[in-house]
């Protein structure tokens, strides 16, 4: 993957990312505020040899010095000097857990001492380190080497006195914002890369061709629209999804180039891809362009094109195949045009066995001789084998792609099981693509996206019957 | 061949249509005599139940709400829905879409000839009376069925195309489903039968004294 696509995933997943950077932001200023705060008082003690008489003296005094620095630390937190430091203050506790308060630090190459006493009350940590210091001076004379006249070697003198501070010492506010908002971010990074690679849902053009060479017929937008008014190619003429479904159309005579497929079986991976309404629309838009058109509800299990176009769907498919009612008497006629319906009838309890019958075959056969175009909707492809076995019946089939709902592993498996089955696969249709997953051209109406929209074909006059223009004519 | 047109009813005689519900004695009567009375002779309307109360009247709250209206509610029987009923129907009206899947699945033939009575109703309020010939009642009407089909569209709920069943119901039932009725009936005739008006109601001092006899 390169710089493009890490960026192109935190463009589409900048919520999530965003989301988890504020809650780690947040975790980590409720942890902070939460935190006791702690003051830090420090004193700081100079310790020098005293008396010295030469230059060489001096040096030697102060190496020497210098030297037991160290030393001089441990006796600061040592009980020697804390008890006593103890008893003067009236503080409730011992001195090995006074200790762990205390901390002793001497800076490189120096004979200064830095005696810093860390607690929540800050006036209380300048006294002990104050008192610290003070009895440091005291010990280190006690300890130190007397000389011959009686005068202690080594003095230490408090350079500066613990003053009460004013601010905490921890927790550091702004350090840890900062680190939370650091590891934050990182983490949103890291979980929107986990998002992308966890989610093998289609979105997109790129992910059809990644996964199949078929030609992708047609890119349909997602519009809300659709379900309650699911004929757009004629009640919204001039939208994206129409124009979509007139190059579908258009497309469609590509791959068939000889104008010979006349039933063509139209399916899906799974349920909600949207088959039908393309399904409905393609059959209209086919119609609108002159050819004479039959569509089939071929989903005898979950029939809904007679919904969709307001028929009564009882009577149907289903009844003529088992002898209750010829073709001519179920076909519906949509808004007196070129399309007509023979939805899908009673729901029988035997699709797939009914859809491969040799009565379903002699059917399509007769068919073929009234209509230009033969569409038959049908159940999707992998929770049963209904579509399979219409393809064995038919020219050849429609894939239809529901972006956002069918999973790159779902779509393989169907188009695995076409292949399979030996089905003549015309192409594939992405359908319901996002806007931020679409190219430019499939949100934008009109040509190219330009300000024109582009021209609608002209709607057929609806016939009135011959019976009424005589009555017509006769009565004038 | 494929056939454009509604098949038909095949008797021969004057258009006929045939009103549906469950009882045929408060909503198919309601509808038949109703339509009888607006459209008048060009045009023979009977009704029939899916479950019909074989023998009886019309539901006495009904017929009052019938008479009231100016039509006649005597001279009633119910009777089951049948084949030879169905066959010989230019038009059926169901009173609500379980009627009206249960005819077509039962009569798949009929279904290009089956509407809901509010269905056709509000196709007809879609249509361009314009386009309908000038002539009598039942040329109009077998002009407006196909226009009216063209006008179907995906309806949100089919139920609100029913007219609610009032048997054993309350007065106020019996009115709504009547009131229901009697617009439809309304409508269809204004469209096929503008010229001829709607018989007067008749004077009445007292409330609900018609003799059912």
């Amino acid at each position: 993957m390169e710089l493009r696509d890490y960026l192109e995933i935190l463009r589409r997943r900048w919520l999530s990312a965003c989301i988890v950077a504020a809650l780690v932001l947040a975790g980590a200023a409720a942890v902070t505020f939460t935190m006791t705060p702690k003051y830090t008082a420090t004193t700081r003690l100079f310790f020098a040899v005293q008396d010295t008489q030469s230059v060489t003296d001096l040096a030697q005094g102060s190496t020497f010095t210098q030297k037991q620095m160290t030393s001089y630390a441990q006796v600061a937190t040592s009980p020697l000097v804390l008890d006593p430091v103890i008893k003067k203050l009236h503080l409730p506790t011992t001195a090995q857990d006074l200790a762990k308060s205390v901390s002793v630090v001497v800076p490189t190459d120096t004979v200064i001492l830095e005696v810093s006493v860390t607690g929540t009350d800050p006036q209380q940590a300048a006294k002990i380190a104050n008192a610290v210091g003070d009895k440091l001076t005291h010990i280190t004379s006690d300890l130190s080497p007397q000389r011959a006249n009686g005068d202690q070697a080594v003095k230490a003198t408090v350079l500066a006195e613990a003053l009460t501070p004013t601010s905490q010492s921890s927790p550091n506010v702004p350090r840890n914002l900062a680190v939370g908002l650091v590891l934050g971010l990182l983490l949103g990074v890291g979980v929107a890369l986990l998002r992308n690679v966890l989610d093998t849902k289609i979105r997109g053009d790129h992910d059809i061709r990644a996964l199949t060479d078929q030609p992708l017929l047609g890119t349909i937008a997602f519009d809300e629209n659709l379900p309650q008014h699911p004929v757009v190619v004629a009640d919204d003429p001039l939208s994206a999804p129409s124009e979509a479904i007139r190059r579908l159309r258009t497309n469609l005579q590509f791959v068939d180039v000889s104008g010979s497929a006349k039933t063509i079986v139209i399916t899906s991976s799974i349920s909600g891809e949207g088959k039908t309404t393309t399904s409905i629309n393609l059959a209209v838009s086919l119609a609108a362009a002159g050819s004479t058109v039959l569509l089939i509800d071929a989903d005898l299990r979950r029939p809904s094109v007679a919904t969709c176009l307001g028929m009564e769907g009882r009577a149907g498919l289903t009844s003529v195949l088992i002898g209750r009612a010829s073709v001519d008497d179920v076909t519906q006629q949509w808004r007196g045009t070129n399309l007509h319906v023979l939805p899908s009838g009673p729901v029988p309890p035997n699709p797939s066995e009914l859809l491969g019958s040799t009565a379903m075959v002699n059917l399509l056969g007769d068919l073929g001789r009234y209509f230009d175009v033969i569409l038959m909707d049908s159940p999707p492809l992998l929770p049963v084998t209904d579509a399979t076995v219409l393809t064995k019946h038919s020219d050849g089939c429609l894939v239809v792609v529901g972006a956002d709902r069918v999973h790159r592993g779902q779509l393989t498996e169907s188009l695995r099981n076409l292949e399979t089955a030996g089905a003549t696969l015309f192409g594939v249709v992405l359908n319901k693509v996002a806007r931020r997953d679409a190219p430019a051209y499939v949100y934008e109406s009109g040509y190219y996206g330009s300000a024109e929209p582009s021209e609608p074909e002209p709607e057929p006059e609806p016939n009135v019957p011959r019976r009424a223009v005589e009555a017509e004519s006769q009565a004038s | 061949m494929m056939r454009l047109e509604p098949s038909s009813g095949d008797d021969g005689g004057p258009f006929s249509i045939l009103c549906v519900c469950t009882g045929n004695v408060c909503r198919s009567p309601a509808a038949e005599r109703l339509l009888a009375a607006r459209l008048g002779e060009a045009v023979s309307v009977s009704s029939a139940g899916t479950h019909a109360l074989i023998g009886k009247p019309v539901s006495p709250p009904m017929a009052r709400l019938i008479a009231d209206a100016g039509a006649e509610p005597r001279g009633f029987s119910a009777r089951l829905i049948n084949e030879a009923l169905v066959r010989r129907a230019d038009l059926i009206l169901a009173m609500a879409h379980d009627h009206k899947a249960m005819i077509a699945e039962e009569w798949p033939a009929a279904v290009r000839r089956l509407f809901t009575l509010k269905e056709l109703q509000r196709l007809l309020g879609e249509i361009d009376t314009e386009r309908l010939p000038t002539g009598p009642v039942d040329v109009r009407l077998r002009s407006a069925i196909p226009l009216a089909t063209a006008q179907r569209r995906r309806v949100d709920d089919p139920s609100l195309d029913d007219v609610t069943d009032p048997y054993g119901r309350s007065d106020e039932t019996y009115l709504r489903a009547f009131t229901d009725i009697d617009r439809a009936v309304d409508r269809i005739a204004r469209v096929v039968a503008p010229d001829r008006d709607r018989p007067p109601e008749p004077r009445r001092v007292d409330h609900g004294s018609v003799d059912l006899r």
